[in-house]
């Protein structure tokens, strides 16, 4: 009785210290993004047409000094499949599995020059544009298929984990021919 | 005893997201036949790397008639390409590490008296439309 208690008592602590790992790692994890001022990526998602621009800003206060030694925003599309197979398992059974693959197509990127110094208080607001390629594809889902644009902003911290945040945005199946009406005035 | 299927398509492509496609059927049978119905689906499938995935959103029957030899049979369909798409993408013409591809295709199919129904399938091209 008195070893099943043991037993049960090291099993808790295991238990205790995987979760406190577990939630150490998620605040380091989010520890720059904190002392940034957890930034915000303002993006309209759309629906856009192909040859569109895309406006991306980055908006923040910074809580706590930090140095950051390079700013990029990008913009790429991704396509996401998925495929089941049959395969054997470590018994030698035949199982089913399910498996995805992920690949970049498109992807263009704008970097900031750095490094820059944050001071706490300190209103960072970056800006930069893309265009949408003409020839791309639009936005697709299906359940197996899937293709997405995304719009990404990754800060490279000095002593520290980097920044990354991401918009989706919808690409209709539509192609800009002539100027938008803000481009035309 | 067969029969042979001819479609066009009208415009024959590429057509924009949106477009009303006419799919005009002529067959002419070998032999005397009956053909209950003309069916017509039009599509897309995507192939590559992924399980396909599919949907048709038009799909009719239209009524078949007596055939002749030599007297063909015609049907007309009407359908509108959905403005949402999608669009015909051959991935790998974007970018080599493509893993999908999207093909629209119109299917005609005659069912009656004919061992095997006798059937026809055309691609289509679909671009984003215009603006």
């Amino acid at each position: 009785m008195i070893e099943l208690l043991v037993l049960a008592g090291q099993i808790g602590a295991l238990i205790v210290l995987l979760l406190a790992f577990l939630i150490l790692a998620y605040w380091w994890g989010q520890r720059s993004s904190r002392r940034m001022g957890a930034p915000r990526l303002e993006v309209a998602r759309g629906p856009y047409s192909l040859g569109d621009t895309v406006h991306c800003r980055l908006v923040t206060t910074v809580r706590s000094p930090l140095r950051v030694e390079r700013f990029v925003f990008a913009l790429a599309c991704r396509e996401w499949v998925r495929w089941e197979e049959d395969d054997i398992d470590a018994m030698g059974e035949p199982t089913r599995r399910t498996d995805s693959k992920q690949a970049e197509v498109w992807w263009c990127d704008r970097a900031v020059p750095g490094p820059r110094e944050l001071r706490a208080g300190e209103v960072l607001d970056l800006e930069v544009e893309f265009e949408l390629p003409i020839e791309g594809p639009p936005t697709f889902a299906a359940p197996n298929n899937c293709i997405n644009w995304v719009v990404f902003f990754h800060a490279a911290v000095s002593n520290g984990p980097d920044v990354e945040v991401w918009e989706v945005l919808t690409v209709q199946a539509a192609r800009r021919v002539s100027a938008p009406a803000s481009k035309r005035a | 005893m067969s029969c042979e299927i001819e479609v066009t398509l009208e415009p024959a492509g590429p057509v924009a997201a949106g477009t009303e496609v006419r799919v005009l059927v002529k067959a002419i049978s070998t032999e005397p036949a009956r053909c209950r119905y003309v069916r017509c689906a039009a599509g897309w499938t995507t192939s590559g790397r992924g399980d396909p995935d599919s949907d048709h959103p038009f799909k009719k029957r239209v009524p078949g008639e007596e055939m002749q030899p030599a007297v063909p049979l015609e049907r007309e369909f009407r359908f509108t390409v959905p403005e949402s798409g999608p669009v015909t993408y051959r991935g790998l013409r974007f970018s080599r590490g493509s893993l999908i591809n999207i093909d629209w295709s119109i299917r005609v199919q005659l069912d009656g008296s004919w061992p095997t129904d006798p059937e026809q399938t055309v691609p289509l091209v679909v671009q984003p439309r215009s603006i």
